[in-house]
């Protein structure tokens, strides 16, 4: 099962490298990281943490638009143009196809994410930005938090068309992110209803602000070893709920 | 042996049909009405009915693409299982849409990595030798986004081969193909069976099927018409025998349904003094007999 899920992943990962519209998203991280340069230029007293702020959010929403654009119509192209078919009548199971794409697109996300990360620590390294060793955790936030969203795709992938995946994950991306916010209001609120909704929306929707330590690399606040383990455990928990009904519901439908 | 075993196979699907009452009506169409069949091993199995017979579908049911509503699929004498893994079958769809940023060498070796045996596999070895056997040597290194219709079945083909399989499903191999590259897939087809893989092909195409096949499994709206020999089926359904007389300048033709028949024309055409020069017992092409048994 591991080695066809190798084949799989690698094959995808090669597939989406030599995809146009990753050009793209891969110019607007590197232009929004560029212009990072230039918005910290407003401040004079602020200037590099300014600077790193605007080219880690650029950093993020580019991964993010990746992430979405490019996974959410991984699964779909293949029924689409049938190339599945084949895959399938060569001893490869409906869950080691998704698996494959899953492992396929989180090695690009990983190779894109260093990439623009790279970029991003000689902008922190030119513009002196001091807490430059807190970069890693907070990509790895990102990357982690890219691969739920994945997921999500994923389980979408497999029964709808590519729009229907890409809205209903952008609505549950943006639940993921408010959260603590729907958390705070269902605690003020007086309505018995909203807050049994905001209870149900923080056991179904991951929590996407969990794996987001930007605030704390530009204030250099703490963020332990310990928070980041437990973020991690907690995506991973995500992803494989949300894959294994991705594969369920992959495996019951038909494919033509 | 048997390579592929169909039992009582039922596959309904839900159409959108009329609006009725601002109401779109969803109907249920049955496109698979019980089918049973097996194809044996080490032989050329033509697969064939009109359009929305039911074949795509019952290839679809085998390979596990859909899933029937009821019946059982055995390959190689297992039972397939819902969503189970598909052992030693190669597969050539109707319209070969193949990853097209890869080469034709990269194709195969994709396909081959996927479900080589092992090890001890020789993999460029047999990547080469595929490319050989379907005349592609010289485009092994094109991308597949520049093959041309008939490369492209062919290097599906090579797909199908590639691990070996004991059965190969082709569906509608010939389709759009010019005489020269049916004349090639025919060729291919029949080594491939000489090596004894089974070869289960549905094709419109009868004249290549009856040319191809030593076996027919013919169905008419989701239902089995004929499951046999191909000349089985012809012999069965002799169109009479033809008498041809007179003499070596001046020959007339006259035709008898039936044995009985037969004779008493001879005997009439002996009677009146005239030479009979030949009798020949007339066979139906597939093409009339596909039409005369789908058609009772």
């Amino acid at each position: 099962m591991i080695r066809r899920v190798k084949i799989i992943a690698i094959e995808t990962m090669h597939e989406i490298l030599r995809e146009r519209i990753l050009v793209l998203f891969v110019a607007f991280g590197l232009l929004m990281i560029c212009l990072s340069l230039a918005v910290g230029q407003l401040s004079f007293v602020e200037s590099a943490r300014i600077t790193m702020n605007f080219g880690l959010s650029g950093l993020q929403i580019a991964l993010n638009l990746i992430t979405l654009f490019v996974g959410g119509s991984l699964i779909w192209q293949e029924l689409e143009k049938r190339t599945v078919l084949t895959v399938l009548t060569h001893s490869v199971t409906r869950t080691e196809f998704i698996l494959g794409k899953y492992f396929g697109m989180a090695l690009v996300l990983l190779i894109l994410a260093s990439a623009l990360s790279l970029v991003l620590f000689a902008v922190g390294w030119l513009t002196h930005f001091e807490f430059l060793h807190q970069l890693p955790k907070v990509i790895w936030g990102f990357y982690i938090e890219a691969l739920v969203v994945l997921a999500m795709l994923f389980l979408f992938s497999s029964f709808a068309r590519p729009m229907l995946t890409v809205t209903a994950t952008m609505g549950l991306v943006f639940i993921g992110h408010w959260q603590s916010d729907l958390a705070f209001f269902s605690e003020k609120s007086e309505s018995a209803s909203f807050q049994a909704l905001a209870k149900f929306i923080s056991w179904v929707v991951p929590n996407l602000e969990r794996y987001n330590w930007k605030s704390e690399m530009i204030y250099d606040e703490y963020a332990n070893l310990q928070n980041v383990l437990m973020a991690s455990a907690n995506a991973f928990f995500w992803i494989c709920i949300l894959l294994t009904f991705s594969t369920l519901l992959f495996r019951r439908r038909d494919l033509i | 042996m048997t390579s592929l075993e169909i039992r009582e196979l039922k596959k309904s699907f839900t159409v959108d049909s009329v609006f009725q009452s601002l109401r779109l009506k969803k109907e249920k169409k049955e496109v698979l009405r019980g089918l049973s069949f097996s194809v044996k091993s080490g032989h050329i199995t033509g697969f064939l009915g009109s359009n929305g017979a039911g074949k795509t579908t019952t290839l679809q049911c085998v390979l596990g693409f859909i899933h029937p509503d009821a019946g059982e699929v055995y390959l190689h004498g297992e039972r397939v299982a819902r969503g189970g893994r598909i052992k030693s079958v190669g597969f050539l769809p109707e319209r070969p849409y193949f990853y097209e940023h890869l080469t034709g060498k990269e194709f195969l070796q994709f396909f081959s990595r996927l479900s080589g045996p092992g090890a001890s596999y020789n993999e460029s070895a047999r990547v080469s030798e595929l490319l050989r056997l379907v005349r592609l040597e010289d485009a092994g290194n094109r991308l597949l986004r520049h093959y041309s219709k008939g490369m492209l079945q062919r290097i599906g083909l090579a797909q199908a081969l590639i691990h070996q399989p004991k059965l190969i499903i082709l569906d509608e191999p010939m389709a759009g193909l010019d005489p020269d590259s049916r004349l090639e897939m025919s060729r291919i087809i029949k080594a491939i069976a000489a090596d004894g893989a089974a070869v289960f092909f549905s094709s419109h195409l009868l004249h290549d099927a009856e040319l191809l096949c030593q076996d027919l499994v013919i169905i008419r709206q989701g239902a089995l018409v004929y499951e046999g020999p191909t000349l089985e089926l012809l012999q069965g359904l002799n169109s009479g025998f033809r008498i041809t007389y007179g003499s070596e300048t001046h020959q007339e033709v006259v035709v008898a349904e039936d044995k009985t028949s037969l004779q008493s024309k001879i005997d009439t055409l002996r009677s009146q003094r005239k030479e009979i020069l030949d009798v020949r017992l007339v066979r139906p092409s597939l093409e009339e007999a596909f039409e005369r048994i789908t058609k009772i």
